[in-house]
């Protein structure tokens, strides 16, 4: 069976348009449901990701802190990552 | 316990200050892993040749970006990445540490450590890929690299800053050239750079080896990236050995790089190709494996001394099948070199070793280095030869010749006997000529062709015992001066 080229086209536009829609998305990793008012503040200190929307996901293994996601980028403020470089930097010292 | 605490104070000091600094970083996703290559998802602003580095550890270099996915070549061991692993961009292209020390190490395509040794200690990154100097920065060939051959000091004269490919097929001696080239240049003030691709770890273990006893590791560094490795590391060994001999010659040093081999150099770039799901074009080679090639040696120059001096030669080897050299690899690095030595399997079994087929073999900028008193025995020799070989083919029917096509065929028979070399046992400059103006005068015509070896010998011999004066004059006057050469008479009367 052979596919419409065209379908297959619109299929792709419509994928990646959704994809992109996906990326305006900011994901706040946390450790516990933070409040509205946690959320504007942290949201305050990133002036370029206010008018986005914002979801804010639970996600233990941080320890503390948070992990702003948005794209491809990342900002990470966790615990763990804190912890990770700190490892890091004991193996490259030794 | 001292290095906790300083640690713990540093930690207290971040903790006292009050703005958290964000770093903004980019990352991605392991869509897929298939043999040395990660497909990525996001990574949405890496650039091409940027390095990553996958949650474990590992690292990678962009080498392909495409729509949505990003292709990442794997710099270790890619089984141990897992789907949906985190990969982060770390912002700048791929490099290799540099420095003094690491002369005389064994070193993988990344500079790590082969030989059990600390690891080497960075002066300054080198960029693996980069583009090569433009003309303004150049300068022509004009200064020597002796190889420390007869045949090829004498008939293709490879200058500091050529490009001369070694072709031929399997077991005709390549590597032994290149080897031989590399010991000859102790104390010529010229740095080697060996560059393994794709070889047995046996075979390298011979060449570290062989370079050791000859007392040529000193000045010598060896990259290698063994058949075992994966076929990333073999595709940037040829870059990482370049980028070592640019960290030389940006010194104003001459440095040497041996690129062995580039046919496998190419079968590597192949598998990442069509991994990568390139289009394939003729022998399933990608369309840029030209490119791969040419921008590549096109980072062997000579440097002006305007602008630091320095400069580096290439001595690329491709390995050729049945002697076929209209391949499409070879063909290509023919074009883009500034000549061929070409070695022959027929010549190698019937013992003329170095194995090279003078009549195809050229070079093309080597000619204008060539020293005053080499050209001096070389053109006729030259000339010698080339009658040599129209002639040959009525060499059976000896009998019906006349004189004059007999003497040419007994110089022929004589000059091709002298070419002739032991491995490993370069020549000086003054011993090269000594020999080679023997031929030229035609003082081997009456010896026989089984005797002349041995009157070679004898002939080295005596000029390492009693005819210094006369290498050192040649080697000082880059001449052969009228003095010279009635010294050279005498001396060459009493070994025939």
């Amino acid at each position: 069976m052979k596919i419409n080229p065209q379908l297959k086209e619109e299929l792709k536009a419509r994928l990646f348009s959704q994809a992109a829609k996906e990326k305006e998305k900011v994901f706040i990793f946390s450790t516990y449901q933070l409040s509205p008012d946690e959320m504007t503040r942290l949201m305050s200190t990133l002036p370029d990701l206010k008018d986005r929307p914002c979801i804010n996901v639970v996600e233990k293994s941080l320890l503390g802190g948070v992990i702003v996601q948005y794209g491809s980028k990342i900002i990470d403020l966790s615990i763990r990552h804190l912890l990770q470089t700190f490892q890091k930097t004991i193996h490259e010292t030794h | 316990m001292k290095l906790i605490d300083e640690y713990l104070q540093d930690i207290e000091r971040d903790l006292k200050k009050s703005a958290i600094s964000i770093n903004t970083e980019e990352v991605g996703l392991v869509d897929e892993v298939r043999d040395g290559v990660a497909l990525v998802t996001g990574l949405e602003n890496v650039t091409f040749g940027e390095v990553v580095q996958f949650a474990s550890g590992i690292k990678g270099y962009v080498i392909d970006l495409l729509e949505d996915k990003v292709g990442v070549v794997v710099l270790g061991d890619y089984l141990n990445i897992k789907s949906s692993e985190q990969v982060k961009a770390l912002g700048y292209t791929l490099s290799v540490p540099v420095s003094e020390e690491i002369l005389g190490r064994v070193v993988d395509p990344l500079c790590n450590p082969q030989d059990n040794l600390p690891a080497i200690k960075a002066d300054k990154m080198y960029p693996v890929e980069k583009i090569a100097p433009t003309v303004v920065y150049r300068k022509s060939v004009s200064v020597p690299l002796q190889t420390g051959i007869k045949a090829i000091d004498a008939l293709t004269p490879i200058g500091r800053g050529q490009r001369e490919l070694i072709i031929g097929d399997r077991g005709t001696g390549k590597t032994t050239i290149a080897l031989d080239t590399i010991i000859n240049q102790k104390g010529q003030n010229v740095i080697c750079i060996y560059c393994g691709v794709g070889q047995k770890n046996s075979k390298m273990a011979l060449v570290v080896d062989l370079l050791r006893r000859n007392k040529a590791l000193d000045y010598t560094v060896v990259v290698n990236a063994p058949a075992a490795d994966s076929v990333a590391l073999q595709y940037i060994a040829p870059y990482s050995a370049s980028a070592i001999a640019e960290y030389f010659m940006d010194k104003g040093k001459d440095v040497l790089v041996i690129y062995d081999d580039l046919s496998k150099h190419a079968w590597a770039y192949r598998q990442i190709s069509l991994i990568l799901r390139r289009p394939a074009g003729r022998e399933a080679y990608p369309g840029d494996i030209f490119y791969l090639h040419s921008r590549l040696l096109e980072r062997s120059c000579r440097i002006d001394e305007k602008y630091g001096g320095g400069s580096i030669t290439a001595l690329p080897i491709v390995e050729t099948l049945e002697g076929d050299v209209s391949a499409y690899i070879p063909t290509n690095i023919i074009s883009i070199t500034d000549g061929q030595i070409f070695l022959e399997t027929d010549l190698f079994n019937a013992g003329v070793r170095p194995a090279i087929n003078i009549g195809i073999s050229v070079s093309r900028v080597g000619g204008n280095a060539q020293t005053k008193a080499m050209k001096q025995v070389a053109g006729k020799l030259k000339l010698d030869l080339a009658q040599y070989r129209e002639m040959a083919a009525f060499s059976q029917f000896e009998s019906d010749l006349d004189d004059e096509t007999k003497k040419l065929l007994n110089r022929g028979a004589k000059v091709t006997q002298i070419l002739k070399q032991d491995k490993n046992k370069p020549y000086s400059l003054g011993e090269e000529i000594v020999v080679l103006w023997a031929a030229h005068k035609g003082y081997l015509d009456t010896v026989a062709v089984n005797e002349v070896e041995k009157f070679e010998k004898r002939m080295i011999e005596i000029v390492r015992m009693k005819g210094h004066d006369i290498t050192r004059a040649i080697q000082t006057e880059k001449i052969i001066s009228p003095e010279t050469e009635h010294k050279l008479e005498k001396l060459v009367k009493e070994v025939v």
